[in-house]
């Protein structure tokens, strides 16, 4: 949203109007004026705002562009403005007719800063605002961080999973501090008060949306700005002069990006048992014996024409065996991808606002609306979100408004409590294995069953804001702004864990179906989370000969949390259909924490600008938190920036034809970091959790166990966090054309890192300690170029930004390369170079290497033993020996900097245009440089052991076909340990960490298509609408670039919960989605 | 009325700023501090029950635990368990990190007990189970690793002298840890609970780390990169193992009727044998020892070294026996119930075999083998088990014990022994022995007891006949009070390793040598080819797979990045 500012104004008619408005409560002189507004191509404009120059009467124009206004008597000049088009003033007349001009300049928008707002051409930080209409209006998102995703530059919005409800991670300018476990996460601030999740927030509420990216632009709010803010207004209670209603909705299907498969069982079973009698492991899986079951599977596909089954009743004999012992060999082949995941699942979003103004009071009310659902075929989750608005602001005096904020957010969950993980063994083993069929009407034991069978996981989060404001003027240039917000969030969720009746096909005999996870509990949380915030600063400004122009901003502010949560299970439900606490007998268990924070500071702020050519800004902040000790609680820090705006010197107006706006600026700050971790300075002795507890007492009752006091430096100091920003807004061709560009330092000293990697012999996690430095250095670029050609409007704009985190102290010499040194890249990772694989060639006959083939004997463990057709690792440092060295950056062997984990070069573009009521949009977001060491099965082979093979995993080198070029080396299974060299990441014999099975995670997708047909208002004045619309809204519907070798979607980085990486796992997760929506607008 | 309001808010900005400081004062509210804790002896009990994790017994819920789960040894052949625990200098290992974690714990109550208003007998008992743990960590450390660090308080970051110090001679360390035990075994309060740790238990871990120092420096050999032998030392160590397994066989404990009893059951409590178990209980704590030897996962079964060294009835080893003296099982048709139907049914019997020989045999093993084409399912239904000799493992199973809670993980609740009678007469018998001063009542009073329950007849101070077995250069007598002990400790605690190591016997280990280690069952008479790998008549439980000794492997080798962190530690001989 778009605030208009003013054009110059006349000192002494201000003075003279304020003096007036301030007597217009005893008086009541007025003048009425009546008027029509129209744009360029005599269209009226609808809801263009009609003010009486320095005070707050004014009114909108109705439906033909017409308004009427009772103004007092001594105004002189009406304001009139609207969205997007040239604010114009013109003198106080009975009857006015005002032709307003489209404005692609949007030098005068106001932005949103920290405590306040400012003109966009006098800003001095580097502060980014948000296209909200583009990127929230009427497009599919429920969470409102997933659709800022790309759409500032340096504000990295990360997903990592598709699971409903997730989160993806939010960062400004990437990884601060190594602290906190390397979280540096921006402070969120809604309507001026900080707010932890905002997928609360109803996205169609949202206003505006403004991203303060350095020191000098986040400051003022102190400790938890260290890593930018993030400040979203909603809309408020405006004034209005008639009722508006408004109904938007969003219809939609989904459908799994990019989904893994199995190749046919034969080849599934081939690789399984060349692994095993490599290993010499029995050809054995749950009682099935592959040798035996490879004929049976190769009959079934031939008479099946190698169609994969879907979900249906198996027959004895055809679809399995039994052995002599009862127990079942499965061979069928099986569509898993078709059985398991939907192919569409629903969303849908409704949303309601209505606004208007009745006497001094105004109001903006609102309700929302959204359900999404999971992919899963068999009991898939769905989510509910009501969030419902309702905002008062009230002029009490002319001088003095009040006004209160509620917000209630309602977001409920239902999905199953499954015994088991469902995606890990979904994913787990091969096609045949589950099996996915019944038999005489009942499932096997696989995720069908599971989730099937489940009891329910139902929980809801409630979210009440309750915030209230005042705003007085206090004289002439002088106001004062005090709010006090309550928040209350109440989290509760209940869970049946209830038994699982299958065929046991885990090797069981299959007779009468047996009962898996044979206990019953009930488990029910709530979590309460409750807090204030309290702001009140004054504000003065000076104007000096109209040329010095000072603004003076004080403030304090205090915030205070509190956090309660308890939990309590009972076991042995009398009947697991009904699972209350009431209706069971068995063991009963209770847990719970208590925890509290607050913060507090004080705040000043000093802008001048002479002329609007020079331009500066002072900041500082006081501030303490409860997070430190009482010793070293408090602490200032400034910042300041300066701006210079080269086109309005005088000598700039022969270009300015062509250079319409060129400024520069440069910005300098200090923030502490209080986000450092609780009690980061006390050296705590927890309980020990009950589920870690492994000794029982005289009763049978789990034992009560302390920690140790954890291990605390007694000379920890606050984070300290420099920015130094560079940058310039330019503008050309009368601001078509836009170009914004900013470079910056930003340096973490003092940071408190974990501890450098101490001996073990201390018996202790290494504390913290102020011992670190790290630096990112990064730039941010984006281009914006607006259009308009008679009747088509043509946009287009393109944002880059990219940085790099560089560790540059640390305490430690010794840089052991899996933690951090002087030097090191913050994401690089360590590796061997693959080369090729291993021929016969290049050993002797008892198995030892050939001269000049360099030696990895070093790498074996267990029975394991490098041969033709394993991976050979390059010789980087040519010794005739693969090893690591001393595993220091200094002596690494062969090992080399195989990649980085930070994603690089985030970028995106949009396209659009509007004509004659059609409006397109299209938006592509990527990430250019990213890879990372996955460990995980889809990616190499049989990780964890004889699992499973998938669809990208066929070729293999084989001892019948030792194919040099095939994708995977010898089979081995279980390759997901630690290899035996220390510093790195997990992956042993064949799969140690190493350049050839990296995933490339970079990608371009097509984020967003939205192409929308606005009714002409002729037809739309007919049905009584102000407006209405009709559109398509897709989102995720091309990979454009996409060089994973992982079969998931390029974005998908992470296990189901409750998971070990360990295992090979990583992308056994809910998949990305693509979606279709369609919706209409309606305001009445 | 605007200066009014002025003053107001200056006022209560004023007011907001004055009670700020307070407003910030915000100390954990769930958790003690280190400041607040050491109140009561009720807090340092809370805090020293974290030492009883020390403790696996069976395993938690669906890990391995300390009996079965550790199989490189003579007793066990199985696919992936051959190997040794290093082949290759590790990146890490958790068996050093976690020592010094658990070492850390004790000296933290040692420096922290004498602030705690309580009684000076419950302070010395405190302090007294500081020094036992710490005593038993630097145990199981110095018999992994040999010299290590000796570490009495809770080290800071700036203890640089401790951090990147070099490693102190075990022996002096192990010094320290007698002393640690004489003063737990003085001061720890002497009640009879079997699951909380008491004077009972120290004299126990004394018994079991005397015997392994007095044994260890008796036999250690300077060519393998060890020490040469302390004679003295040894004396005296095997003094004090006599004297602490002495102590507790007049303390009233008496053997358990069965044999498997001490395995298989759900309550211990009553047993006159235990010193101290491990509880497990069906919904709060589990553990999945009994799963794992009756689930279609493979089980490393016994091998056919481990099965001769079981003796006959008549109380000879095979090769001197009257009695029947063949291993190969009996192939036998009978019938079974699959799917609702009776159906015939063939198996591989070694009831007549195991009636033959000593009792505690048939409370270990199947009567039926089962390997790969062959399953057998020990409660008839569900599933179909396979061990890779060939001998299925029931020690530890409870038929009494409803299915369910047998063949899941992460569902068994029998409870674990830790200390008990019988392990405390192997340790007096073999001290006595070692110190060549055992007598025929110290025999009678100790082991005989042990034969007397395993239907044996009684062991001699003169034994009567020369095992042509014995290849461990000992005694007669030793070897035989070695054989009692492997017996009666079959796949407990990972026993037999350390007594190899510390008999000096690591060669044992190695397959080349002594093929038998990696053999299992003879099924000569099973008529049908099976694709199971065999060598002869007997299967081959490890496929091809050998095993090497180096002396190198005495030791466990110093993981890699403690090295790099702190190079005055050393390598350890061989892994250089």
């Amino acid at each position: 949203m778009i605030y208009k500012k003013q054009m110059s104004m006349n000192k002494k008619m201000i003075f003279l109007l304020f003096l007036f408005s301030l007597s217009i409560g005893i008086t009541y002189a007025q003048t009425r004026v009546t008027g029509r507004v129209i744009d360029e191509v005599g269209e009226p404009v609808i809801g263009a705002s009609i003010k009486v120059k320095g005070t707050t009467v004014g009114t909108i124009s109705d439906n033909n562009g017409n308004f009427t206004l009772i103004v007092p008597e001594n105004a002189k000049t009406l304001i009139i403005s609207y969205v997007g088009m040239k604010t114009q003033e013109v003198p106080v007349a009975p009857n006015i007719s005002v032709v307003l001009q489209s404005s692609t300049e949007i030098l005068e928008e106001l932005v949103v800063v920290g405590y306040g707002t400012q003109k966009k051409e006098n800003l001095t930080g580097a502060v980014s605002t948000v296209d909200v209409s583009k990127t929230l209006e009427a497009r599919p998102y429920a969470d409102v961080s997933k659709a800022l995703q790309g759409v500032v530059p340096g504000l990295s919005v990360i997903n990592s999973s598709g699971k409903l409800g997730a989160q993806p991670e939010i960062s400004i300018r990437g990884l601060g501090t190594l602290s906190n476990k390397e979280k540096s996460k921006p402070l969120i601030v809604v309507d001026g008060v900080p707010m932890e999740d905002i997928s609360l927030l109803n996205t169609q509420d949202i206003q505006n949306i403004s991203v303060l990216k350095d020191a000098a632009s986040t400051s003022i709010y102190g400790t938890r700005a260290a890593f930018g803010v993030i400040l979203i207004t909603t809309k408020s209670a405006k004034r209005v002069d008639h009722v508006t209603l408004n109904y938007t909705n969003n219809i939609g299907w989904e459908t799994p990006t990019i989904l893994p498969n199995y190749p046919d069982v034969p080849t599934q079973i081939r690789a399984l048992m060349v692994a095993n009698n490599r290993a010499g492991f029995p050809n054995e899986l749950f009682g099935m014996y592959l040798d035996q079951m490879l004929p049976l599977a190769e009959k079934w596909g031939k008479d099946h024409n190698w169609k994969k089954s879907g979900y249906r009743e198996m027959i004895l004999g055809e679809d399995f065996v039994l052995d002599q012992n009862g127990v079942g060999s499965y061979f069928a082949d099986w569509d898993v991808v078709n059985i398991m995941f939907r192919k569409w699942k629903p969303t849908q979003s409704h949303n309601i606002s209505l606004e208007g103004t009745s006497g001094n009071t105004s109001y903006f009310m609102s309700v929302g609306y959204n359900h999404d659902e999971g992919v899963m075929e068999y009991y898939p989750e769905k989510m509910n979100k009501w969030t419902t608005t309702l905002n008062i602001t009230t002029d009490l005096r002319k001088w003095f408004q009040i006004g209160a904020r509620l917000n209630f957010t309602s977001k409920d969950f239902k999905g199953p409590a499954t015994r088991r993980t469902t995606y890990q063994y979904l994913w787990r083993w091969g096609s045949f294995f589950g099996p996915y069929g019944t038999y005489q009407g009942i499932d096997f034991r696989n995720d069908i069953a599971y989730r099937k069978q489940a009891g329910d996981w139902i929980d809801n989060d409630g979210f009440n804001r309750l915030g209230t404001f005042a705003k007085l003027t206090l004289a002439k240039g002088l106001t004062l702004n005090a709010d006090y917000t309550y928040n209350i969030e109440n989290y509760n969720y209940k869970a049946a864990y209830i038994p699982v009746t299958v065929w046991d096909s885990w090797g069981g005999k299959i007779d009468k179906p047996a009962t898996l996870s044979t206990t019953t509990d009930v488990e029910q949380e709530s979590r309460k989370n409750k807090s204030f915030a309290f702001n009140i600063y004054g504000n003065y400004k000076l104007d000096l000969a109209n040329v010095h122009h000072f603004n003076f901003m004080l403030g304090a502010n205090a915030e205070s949390g509190e956090y309660y949560s308890h939990f309590s299970e009972r076991q042995s439900l009398l009947d697991p259909k009904m699972p209350e606490f009431n209706l069971a007998t068995g063991d009963q268990l209770v847990s719970g924490s208590h925890t509290h924070w607050a913060t507090a500071g004080y705040f000043s702020r000093i802008n001048y600008d002479y002329k609007g050519i020079w331009l500066l800004e002072l900041n500082g902040r006081y501030d303490g938190s409860s997070r430190f000790p009482s010793n070293d609680r408090w602490a200032f820090f400034p910042s300041g920036s300066v701006g210079y705006r080269i086109s309005e010197e005088p000598f700039f107006t022969p270009i300015k034809e062509v250079i319409s706006n060129a400024k520069i600026r440069a910005s300098y700050g200090e923030i502490g970091n209080q986000a450092v971790g609780d009690y980061m300075f006390i050296p705590t002795m927890t309980k020990v959790a009950n589920t870690n507890v492994h000794w029982l007492d005289n009763n049978g009752v789990i034992v009560v166990q302390y920690n140790m006091p954890t291990l605390v430096s007694s000379t920890l100091k606050w984070e300290r966090i420099q920015t130094l920003d560079l940058g310039g807004d330019f503008g050309f061709l009368n601001n078509d054309l836009n170009l914004t560009f900013d470079w910056y330092q930003r340096t973490t000293k003092d940071m408190l890192a974990p501890g450098k990697t101490l001996p073990q012999v201390l018996g202790a996690d290494a504390p913290y300690v102020n011992a670190g430095e790290l630096r990112t250095r990064g730039w941010e670029l984006s281009i914006d170029w607006r259009h308009l050609f008679n009747d088509l409007t043509i946009y287009a704009n393109a944002s880059i930004g990219d940085f790099k985190t560089i560790v540059m102290k640390w305490s430690s010499d010794i840089k052991l390369l899996n933690s951090y040194y002087n030097g090191k890249v913050y994401g690089d990772i360590w590796g061997f170079e693959t080369e090729r694989y291993f021929t016969k060639d290049d050993f002797n006959a008892d198995g030892t290497y050939k001269l000049g083939i360099a030696s990895q004997k070093g790498l074996e463990q267990g029975n394991f033993v490098f041969g033709p057709g394993d991976i050979k690792f390059k010789d980087l440092n040519g010794d005739g020996v693969i090893d690591g060295g001393k595993g220091t950056a200094d002596d690494h062997g062969d090992l080399k900097v195989i990649g980085n984990s930070t994603p690089r070069y985030q970028y995106s573009f949009r396209l659009g245009g509007e004509w004659k009521g059609f409006d397109l949009d299209m938006f592509f977001q990527g990430v250019g440089k990213r890879s990372i060491w996955t460990q995980s099965a889809f990616v190499m082979p049989m990780m964890r052991g004889a699992d499973a093979i998938y669809a990208n995993q066929t070729s293999y080198w084989t001892e019948d076909n030792p194919d040099p070029n095939a994708d995977y080396p010898r089979m081995y299974p279980g390759n997901a340990g630690r290899g035996t060299i220390a510093v790195l990441d997990l992956g042993n014999h064949n799969f140690y960490p190493q350049s050839k099975y990296m995933v490339n995670m970079a990608y371009l997708r097509f984020k967003n298509l939205t192409v929308g047909y606005t009714l002409p208002k002729k037809i739309s004045d007919k049905i009584y609408l102000q407006k209405a619309r009709v559109y398509f809204s897709g989102n995720n519907l091309a990979e454009l670039i996409n060089k994973s070798i992982a079969p998931v979607d390029p974005e998908i980085n992470d296990v189901e919960a409750g998971v070990s990486l360990g295992n090979g796992t990583w992308g056994r997760i809910d998949p990305m989605c693509r979606t279709f929506s369609f919706g209409f607008q309606l305001s009445f | 009325m605007k200066k009014f309001n002025v003053v107001l808010m200056t006022l209560l900005v004023i007011f907001f700023i004055s009670c700020s400081d307070d407003f910030l004062n915000k100390n954990p509210l769930d958790t003690f501090t280190n400041d607040n804790f050491w109140t009561s002896e009720n807090n340092v009990s809370g805090y020293a029950n974290t030492f009883y994790e020390n403790f696996l017994g069976y395993g938690n819920a669906g890990g391995a635990g300390n009996f079965y789960f550790k199989t490189l040894s003579d007793d066990q052949a199985g696919n992936e368990f051959a190997q040794w625990t290093y082949i290759n200098v590790p990146a890490s290992s958790s068996t050093w990190k976690n020592g010094w974690i658990e070492i850390r714990r004790a000296n933290i109550l040692l420096e922290n007990v004498d602030k705690v208003p309580m009684s000076d007998a419950a302070k010395n008992h405190w302090k007294g189970v500081g020094r036992l743990m710490r005593a038993w960590q630097y145990y199981q450390l110095i018999r992994a690793y040999g010299d290590v660090p000796w570490i009495d308080k809770s080290l800071d970051i700036t203890d640089e002298g401790y951090l990147y110090g070099p490693r102190n001679n075990r022996d002096e360390v192990m010094n320290n840890v007698l002393a640690d035990l004489n003063f737990a075994c003085d001061n720890m309060y002497d009640n009879t609970s079997k699951i909380t740790l008491n004077r009972n238990v120290a004299y126990a871990m004394k018994a079991e780390i005397c015997l392994f120092e007095g044994t260890f420096r008796k036999y250690r050999n300077a060519s393998d990169g060890q020490s040469a032998p302390d004679l003295t030392g040894s004396r005296n160590f095997l003094t004090q193992a006599k004297n602490a397994a002495s102590y507790l066989m007049g303390k009233g404990f008496s053997l358990n009727a069965s044999y498997q009893g001490n395995y298989n059951s759900v309550d211990l409590s009553k047993n006159p044998e235990m010193i101290m178990y491990k509880p497990y209980k069906l919904g709060v704590l589990q553990h999945s020892t009994i799963d794992y030897t009756c689930s279609s996962t493979q089980i490393s079964g016994m091998t056919k070294n481990a099965f001769e060294s079981y003796l006959f009835l008549d109380g000879k080893p095979a090769s001197l026996t009257n009695l029947d003296n063949t291993d190969a099982a009996e192939f036998k048709i009978g019938t079974k119930v699959v799917a609702g139907q009776t159906v015939p049914d063939t198996i591989l019997s070694i009831t007549k075999i195991l009636s033959l020989r000593d009792k505690r045999l048939v409370q270990t093993l199947d009567t039926a083998l089962c390997y790969v084409g062959r399953g057998f399912t020990r409660f008839g239904v569900g599933m179909s088990m396979t061990s890779s000799t060939g001998y299925g493992i029931c020690k530890y199973d409870n038929k009494d014990i409803p299915v369910q809670y047998r063949n899941q993980t992460n569902s068994n609740y029998t409870h674990a022994p830790l200390f008990w009678l019988a392990v405390v007469y192997l340790q007096y018998a073999e001290a006595c022995a070692e110190l060549g001063e055992i007598t025929q009542d110290d025999l009678n009073n100790s082991i005989n007891k042990l034969k007397d329950r395993a239907g044996l007849p009684h062991l001699t101070v003169d034994v009567g006949f020369s095992d042509p077995a014995n290849n461990m250069e000992v005694s007669d007598l030793i070897w035989e009070i070695r054989r009692e002990r492997r017996c009666e400790l079959m796949f407990d605690n990972w026993t037999r390793y350390w007594d190899l190591i510390r008999w000096h016997q690591l060669d044992k280990l190695d397959s080349s040598q002594h093929p038998d280690i990696l053999l299992g069952a003879n099924i000569v008479n099973d008529p049908y080819d099976n694709a199971v790998p065999r060598v002869g008549n007997y299967i081959d439980g490890s496929k091809g797979k050998t095993r090497i000794y180096e002396p190198k492997h005495y030791w466990y080798p110093i993981p890699s990045d403690q090295l790099s962190l702190n190079p005055q530690l050393g390598q350890n001989s061989g892994w250089q």
